[in-house]
């Protein structure tokens, strides 16, 4: 009996603690850049990307939510790739077409500066979660692949200007690291670090 | 009752954001490749060998047609001498010299390596209904030419012609056992879509020339060239 309370009082408070939150999904395009081995890999800003975050904010400002993004690379170039190997070693050349797909899946928590809808309010947010990374390099007739997981964590820093009472023109900078990528052609170090510029709006239900 | 509307107009336009956004992501910008671009140069060697002892070296004037025991030879013979004067012409380049075999001399008195030319044509034929057609790791090396109809069906049909050059030590040759097996100590290996293009040429002695210059190892005696 103690513990049908229990659980009734649980989802009571779970209830009234959904309808108090504010919920709202933010939806921007990205521009990112690649830093170390992807930056190597693909020195070319990529242009092509988006996230979409579904974020509640509760009344102490304190926001959570979850997010997905896709953020690809890709580039064109003619560079000789140099491989060792246990007794031969090689190179490799020729027209060489380069993509790197991102797809960063997260929680998040964050924090919203200010009170008023009217007025611009700073935020900042952590996300953590996992991204799969899918490679793709083209040379010649050949194609060579590789799909990954690895562990991500991201913080980010954003500005909310608001645009009417439930939504907002957002920007946003995120510096996305992930650990444990295993494609040793990009590089034998494990970890995946790039930076998204994002712009967008958010709408509140 | 119109907070619940609204509530569904906002999630629909989300989605709706999202599909389109899905769709557009196979809008990638479109390099227009030209044939040359599916020209590839593939360079292996012993890391144990010291290239700059060797001083000379003989490049056989046959290039041998790699076909099938029962397949009719298709493959032109119109390159052949053009292939092997500008493979002898890079080996000369990186400073090893040419020496004629003194067929009354041999093999008292050989080259210090020797040079094999090869040439296979392999066709590549396939097609699938689905997207991407992409071929998983573990597959090897798939090709990848001429591409996809998003979303649709893919077709291809291509035949590609490659290049084998085989740097041998003499060593390593058993003259008296000609089906013995010699594994070289450099392979350069060249590889395009055949094409009746008129830049053909061109574009397998530029392939030439690319497999001497992404190979820093061959270099006769020590010296730069």
């Amino acid at each position: 009996m103690r513990k049908l309370k229990v659980l009734i009082i649980a989802i009571f408070t779970l209830t009234a603690t959904t309808f108090a939150t504010d919920w709202s999904t933010n939806f921007s395009y990205n521009i990112s850049f690649g830093a170390g081995n992807i930056s190597d890999y693909i020195g070319r800003p990529s242009w092509l990307g988006f996230s979409l975050d579904f974020k509640g904010q509760e009344k102490t400002n304190l926001t959570w939510g979850f997010s997905f993004a896709w953020n690809s690379f890709y580039e064109k170039t003619g560079e000789i790739v140099y491989f060792d190997g246990d007794k031969r070693d090689g190179s490799l050349s020729g027209t060489q077409l380069r993509y790197l797909n991102v797809f960063p899946m997260m929680v998040n928590v964050g924090y919203v500066f200010g009170k008023y809808y009217s007025e611009i309010k700073p935020f900042v947010s952590a996300y953590i979660g996992t991204s799969y990374y899918s490679r793709q390099t083209d040379i010649g007739v050949y194609r060579f692949t590789n799909y990954a997981w690895g562990f991500t964590v991201a913080p980010e820093l954003g500005l909310k200007i608001p645009t009417s009472r439930t939504s907002n023109f957002v920007i946003s900078g995120r510096w996305y690291n992930t650990f444990g990528v295993d494609d040793s052609f990009i590089s034998d170090e494990t970890n995946r670090n790039y930076v998204t510029i994002n712009i967008g709006f958010d709408f509140a239900y | 009752m119109k907070r619940i509307t609204q509530f569904k107009t906002r999630i629909s336009l989300s989605v709706l954001i999202v599909l389109l956004t899905i769709g557009l992501s196979s809008c990638y910008y479109d390099y227009g490749l030209a044939t040359s671009d599916y020209d590839a140069i593939l360079t292996h060697w012993d890391k144990n060998t010291d290239f700059g002892k060797y001083k000379t070296f003989f490049v056989l004037d046959t290039v041998f047609h790699l076909i099938g025991e029962n397949d009719e030879d298709n493959i032109t013979r119109k390159y052949d001498e053009m292939i092997l004067q500008s493979i002898r012409h890079n080996f000369g380049a990186k400073g090893y010299k040419e020496m004629a075999l003194d067929t009354n001399d041999f093999p008292n008195k050989l080259p210090d390596f020797f040079v094999t030319v090869s040439i296979g044509k392999s066709t590549y034929t396939g097609g699938g209904w689905y997207y991407p057609p992409y071929w998983g790791p573990g597959w090897g090396w798939y090709p990848g030419y001429p591409g996809y109809w998003p979303g649709g069906g893919y077709y291809y049909n291509y035949e590609t012609g490659t290049i084998f050059v085989d740097f041998l030590d003499k060593n390593d040759i058993d003259f008296g056992n000609p089906d013995s097996y010699v594994q070289p100590k450099w392979s350069g290996i060249m590889e395009g879509l055949v094409s009746n293009e008129s830049s053909n040429s061109q574009r397998i002695l530029n392939g030439i020339d690319r497999m001497f210059y992404q190979s820093p190892v061959l270099v006769a005696g020590g010296e730069t060239k």
